[in-house]
């Protein structure tokens, strides 16, 4: 194996940009281990310091020295494993999904204090023969016989022996050229069995957020259960048992004081009228009637049109929505049109919705004065928890002074 | 009659001020919540009291609380309570208690002459449950029990002795005879295994606990 590798580079007549590439690939491979060795010094340094503030965590130094430690831990273990996934041509995304706890971080280390220091070692001893191989016929006669260098295994005090170190220095390089990127690599998959599991872990944190996205959909529904419940009961219901009770009433009154029933008989109207527009009322704000007769982009601009603050709206190519997204867009932007008029301040809001890679992308920005609170009591907790409840994210930025924007992202395939 | 009411819905409050007095109860007080009601409970010593389960702060069962808190207070004050929804384990809870209260379905209101007899059998010391109620405690029963060995008819008198209406009032309701309704009674007691009791309070307790069990 290593003739073939020493033929590949040696023997063989590569085009130029064959060397190229070769020369930069190695560049890389050398780039990963000398790290995974600095990374590995880390490694021993943390674990040796939290072995001495476990010790020490009698005195009271040893906690904040554990803390400190524990911290340099999380950043050296999530630092490997970016560039592991990187070396391995992964997303940067596969590496944000590791969720290990302590003792994964900490083994994890162990491991690489190991590994990482040998193949440290490998790459430092290999460069150092290929270099002392290669320019001892140079400079082993400056050297007294009894500290002559032996690269090959046998020490060079004369010429022809010099002579013969370049051929050992082949030998080194080709030895180079085949472990050297076979240590980085290996290092790198081990880093990612160890700390994404495979795609086990990867799974599993996958399984973590959809579990979460689950709870927040859950929960979301059960909150608007309860809103539809006290609305139909409270306000429908309510009224409904108005205009009964007054039609009781005006039954025994008929004969005796028709007069009386008359007048009662406009307060029963009145009450039946309210019972009808507050049904209106729940059921637009189950459903707006709007998005099944006419799709998400007509609401908008709808919407739009009644807000009091003046809107432009710009809408993309969206096809067909689960009908579940287009209500949670309808009341995103609803949401957020209420926000920018009553506590922004706002003169003008632009809502912009459109389509990517599944994923539905909703933005409205408003002028107003920012410095919007989540926590305070705004629609913008439950713009949250809606768009969370679809497995999207919503990013809410209102400096001080203004802009807002409120940017949501909802997939559409589930 | 003098009368206290709990009710936070303003149109529901007035309308059931104007019923009762239109049917010559003296409404001493309306309150809109379990405060104001307990104020008025002291202040203005009623006879007994109408509350809706659901009151401000919180709407869950304040209504059910100022009751009990006013039957703390004044042990064997009628209290009726209103609902917009049935919860047969309200209702036990409830009655199961002691003597003079009832437990209605807003809906009933409206059945004036029905309303206003429960309202007076409470008043009285007497038990008013609803009807949902009682169709719910009798047909929420899947195990085969000794309700099978009762006669539809006697299921119906078993019903109404439930909600709470005394031997004469059933008579009337089912178009019998006295001494038919006597026998039904005594059949289901019989059929039940329950010790025949006379038909106030007890004879209720000793149906739902039986419906309960």
């Amino acid at each position: 194996m290593t003739v073939r590798a020493a033929r590949r580079v040696a023997s063989l007549k590569p085009s130029r940009e064959q060397l190229v590439e070769a020369l930069r690939a190695m560049a890389t491979h050398t780039g990963y281990a000398v790290r995974v060795a600095s990374g590995a010094l880390l490694s021993w340094i943390v674990l040796c310091g939290l072995v001495l503030a476990h010790g020490m965590a009698l005195l009271l130094v040893g906690l904040p020295l554990r803390r400190r430690l524990e911290a340099t831990l999380d950043r050296n273990v999530a630092a490997e494993l970016h560039r592991a996934c990187r070396y391995l041509g992964l997303s940067a995304q596969s590496a944000s999904r590791f969720s290990g706890g302590y003792w994964i971080k900490v083994g994890w280390s162990g491991v690489n204090a190991v590994i990482g220091l040998g193949i440290g070692l490998l790459v430092l001893v290999l460069a150092t023969g290929i270099a002392v191989s290669f320019t001892c016929p140079l400079w082993w006669w400056l050297l007294p016989p009894e500290l002559a260098v032996t690269p090959g295994g046998y020490p060079v005090d004369s010429w022809p022996s010099a002579l013969l170190t370049p051929l050992v220095g082949l030998v080194y390089l080709a030895l180079y050229v085949s472990l050297v990127p076979k240590a980085a690599r290996g290092h790198a998959r081990l880093a990612r069995r160890m700390l994404l599991h495979a795609d086990k872990n990867g799974l599993l944190s996958r399984i973590t957020e959809v579990t979460a996205s689950r709870q927040e959909a859950l929960e979301a529904h059960g909150t608007e259960l309860r809103r539809i419940e006290r609305d139909l009961h409270d306000g429908t219901q309510s009224r409904l048992v108005a205009v009964h009770m007054h039609l009781g009433i005006i039954e025994r009154l008929l004969t005796d004081d028709p007069q009386r029933a008359r007048e009662l008989i406009a307060v029963t109207k009145d009450a039946a009228e309210e019972a009808l527009s507050e049904l209106r009322g729940v059921v637009r704000s189950i459903y707006p009637p709007i998005l099944a007769d006419r799709g998400l982009t007509s609401a908008v601009k709808s919407l739009a049109a009644r807000s009091a603050v003046p809107c432009t709206v710009e809408v993309g190519e969206l096809g067909s929505l689960p009908t579940a997204v287009e209500a949670a867009a309808y009341f995103v932007v609803t949401e957020s049109l209420t926000n920018a008029a009553k506590h922004a301040a706002a003169t003008e809001i632009g809502i912009r919705i459109g389509a990517e890679d599944e994923a539905l992308l909703i933005t409205v920005t408003d002028d107003g004065h920012g410095g919007a609170d989540e926590n305070a009591g705004s629609g913008l907790a439950g713009i949250r928890r809606r768009v969370a409840a679809f497995d999207g994210q919503a990013r809410i930025t209102s400096p001080h002074g203004g802009p807002t924007t409120i940017e949501v992202r909802m997939p559409c395939v589930f | 009659m003098r009368v206290l009411i709990a009710e936070d819905d303003v149109l529901l409050r007035q309308g059931l001020a104007l019923l009762l007095e239109t049917e010559g109860f003296e409404v001493v007080g309306a309150a809109h919540d379990a405060t104001t009601f307990h104020k008025l409970l002291e202040e203005r010593s009623p006879d007994v009291a109408v509350v809706d389960i659901r009151l401000p702060p919180d709407y869950n069962d304040e209504g059910l609380r100022a009751a009990a808190q006013a039957r703390q207070r004044f042990p064997g004050f009628p209290v009726l309570v209103l609902s917009a929804y049935v919860e047969s384990g309200y209702a036990t809870e409830l009655i199961s208690e002691a003597h003079g209260i009832g437990y209605l379905l807003k809906d009933r209101v409206g059945e004036v002459a029905e309303f206003i007899e429960a309202l007076t059998r409470v008043a009285r010391g007497g038990v008013a449950l609803d009807p949902e109620v009682v169709s719910h405690l009798l047909g929420g029963r899947s195990r085969g029990d000794r309700l099978e060995a009762l006669t539809p008819r006697e299921l119906e008198v078993l019903g109404l002795m439930a909600e709470g209406h005394g031997n004469a009032r059933i008579c009337e309701l089912l178009g019998l005879s006295t001494p038919a309704v006597g026998k039904h009674i005594g059949a289901i007691f019989d059929k039940l295994g329950l010790s025949p009791s006379d038909s106030g309070h007890r004879r209720v307790q000793a149906v739902l606990a039986y419906l309960n069990r």
